[in-house]
């Protein structure tokens, strides 16, 4: 079967970071270190100074890739016209292969929330994101990827499995999959699920990037929280692993937005992906 | 009505703390994780907006004090629940909010002021690159605000980290607030009248130079004037 990618001429690969306003004098120790930067298109789309130029500048030596938090794909209001504008701009301005965002809402009826917040997973859920998610890549004229997101409780009136419902959206409204592996980890200790069973029930030709972070507990109430605020911890890297394993190398990203380190630290962190995933493919090779 | 508008019209009040989740739960029936996970995410809402509010403001809340600003934080989120995609919109009504505050000081008010021009300067969408035909035009990041206390001064002093130090002094006065072209920083620059004349004149599409000799200086002075203007990007072009 076909890749999404290969669908859809994406050529991105390798691994690589989220750039962040603290690292914006920083930017050259990327070249040669990273293979591309993921911006979160909101902090750049409606601003000029130094975002802008910044982004300028590093577009001239790394593919970027916009990563978008306030789509609100299953949210309940129109999908915002000056919105899906600017980011088309956006997206033109950097030569964007695609456009990726989160399987959630984040705003209803005029009040946002800035938060990545679950839908019921039922039918009518998908077919409400699937056809809000085909006018969104219409829109932005390039296809959309859609993210995973960690949840801290299944909503009331649900009926399906988050795979399957993922799964559902993916095929109606032919977006391509943004598999965050820390998420699926963070959901399996707080839902009591198998990640590797997860990992069975979605179709993994439709991945187009990964997206790697860290997490933390919390006591009250007692769950793995996806603060994205720490180093990628080993039960994360030994399922990105077994992802590796089953669908060879997939563009990989290092996401840090909480307590952000210095650029040598994250780039650490690549150069762990960069073994899990070298590790991988050799074991697939010797199976 | 459909399960999932039903549900969106719950989760509305809800998220926002303006719904029990009881009265969620009879509506929609219970999580399956139960109501202690359901109850977690009014929080994170109201966590994530405060942490906004936060980095937007930190002078201001500084002085406040930890305790006062959560208090004056959580009211600012019931009465002003965010009605913008661009996150930083959370913090846009922040120093009306604390204006209208009987309990806060006026100076706290237009420190919080200073700190948001600060902010929307930095990221005004406008370019501060000449204009292609040259000629000479006024920053257009630049904002004009009325002070009623020397709030620049104290924010340059070493008070800014005291909390218990002096409040800045009582001192009518405009500043200019833009972003200089190079550095992209945000510049405070206090409104003298030869950055009036040279300012209207330009925005009246006259000749600054002309304007600020009309007003009585020497041709030499008003173009030293305009000179000055250009060094620290308040004036973009040449004339």
């Amino acid at each position: 079967m076909k890749r999404f990618s290969q669908i859809h001429d994406i050529t991105l690969a390798g691994h690589g970071v989220g750039l962040r306003r603290p690292h914006f004098e920083d930017t050259d120790q990327f070249i040669g270190t990273v293979d591309f930067l993921e911006i979160v298109p909101e902090n750049f789309m409606a601003f000029g100074g130094e975002p802008l130029a910044v982004l300028d500048r590093v577009r001239t030596t790394h593919p970027i890739i916009p990563h978008g938090v306030n789509l609100s794909v299953g949210g309940d209001m129109e999908l915002d016209s000056q919105y899906l504008a600017d980011l088309k701009a956006l997206c033109d301005r950097i030569d964007a292969p695609f456009f990726s965002d989160h399987c959630c809402y984040t705003a209803l009826g005029g009040a946002w929330f800035h938060d990545l917040l679950p839908m019921p997973f039922t039918e009518e859920a998908v077919a409400h994101i699937a056809s809000r998610a085909r006018q969104a890549a219409e829109r932005v004229e390039r296809p959309l990827v859609l993210e995973n997101i960690s949840y801290y409780a299944v909503m009331p009136g649900s009926t399906m499995e988050e795979a399957a419902f993922l799964s559902a959206i993916l095929e109606e409204a032919d977006c391509g999959l943004l598999l965050d592996v820390n998420n699926i980890v963070v959901n399996s200790h707080n839902h009591g699920e198998d990640p590797e069973a997860f990992l069975d029930a979605i179709p993994l030709e439709r991945i187009v990037q990964v997206h790697m972070a860290g997490h933390s507990e919390l006591n009250q109430p007692s769950i793995r929280f996806d603060d994205h605020g720490s180093a990628i911890s080993d039960e994360v890297l030994a399922l990105y692993k077994s992802l590796i394993r089953r669908v060879g190398a997939i563009p990989t990203l290092m996401e840090w937005d909480n307590n952000i380190p210095a650029v040598e630290v994250l780039i650490a962190e690549t150069q762990k992906t960069r073994t899990a995933e070298a590790e991988a493919l050799r074991t697939a090779e010797g199976a | 009505m459909s399960d999932l508008q039903t549900f969106f019209d719950e989760m509305r009040p809800f998220l926002l703390g303006a719904r029990e989740l009881d009265e969620v739960e009879s509506a929609l029936g219970e999580s399956p994780s139960g109501s202690e996970r359901m109850a977690f995410y009014p929080g994170l809402v109201a966590w994530g907006h405060a942490n906004f509010v936060e980095k937007l403001y930190p002078m201001t809340l500084a002085r406040l004090g930890e305790d006062r600003s959560d208090d004056l934080i959580e009211i600012y989120g019931e009465e002003h629940p965010p009605n913008h995609w661009e996150p930083n919109q959370v913090g846009a009504r922040f120093p009306a909010f604390l204006e209208s505050r009987p309990d806060v000081d006026d100076w706290i008010a237009e420190l919080a002021r200073y700190e948001w021009f600060e902010f929307v300067v930095y990221l005004d969408r406008n370019p501060t690159t000449p204009p292609p035909d040259g000629k000479l035009i006024v920053n257009p990041t630049l904002h004009a605000l009325p002070f009623r206390h020397d709030v620049p001064a104290w924010v340059a002093s070493e008070a800014c980290d005291n909390p218990e130090s002096t409040p800045p002094e009582i001192r009518e006065h405009f500043l200019v607030i833009y972003r200089q072209p190079e550095t992209h920083s945000c510049r405070f620059m206090e409104v003298t009248p030869w950055i009036q004349i040279v300012v209207t004149a330009l925005e009246a599409d006259r000749n600054p130079v002309e304007a600020a000799m009309e007003a009585g200086a020497p041709p030499d002075q008003a173009r030293e004037v305009i000179a000055d203007l250009r060094a620290r990007g308040l004036l973009l072009g040449d004339l």
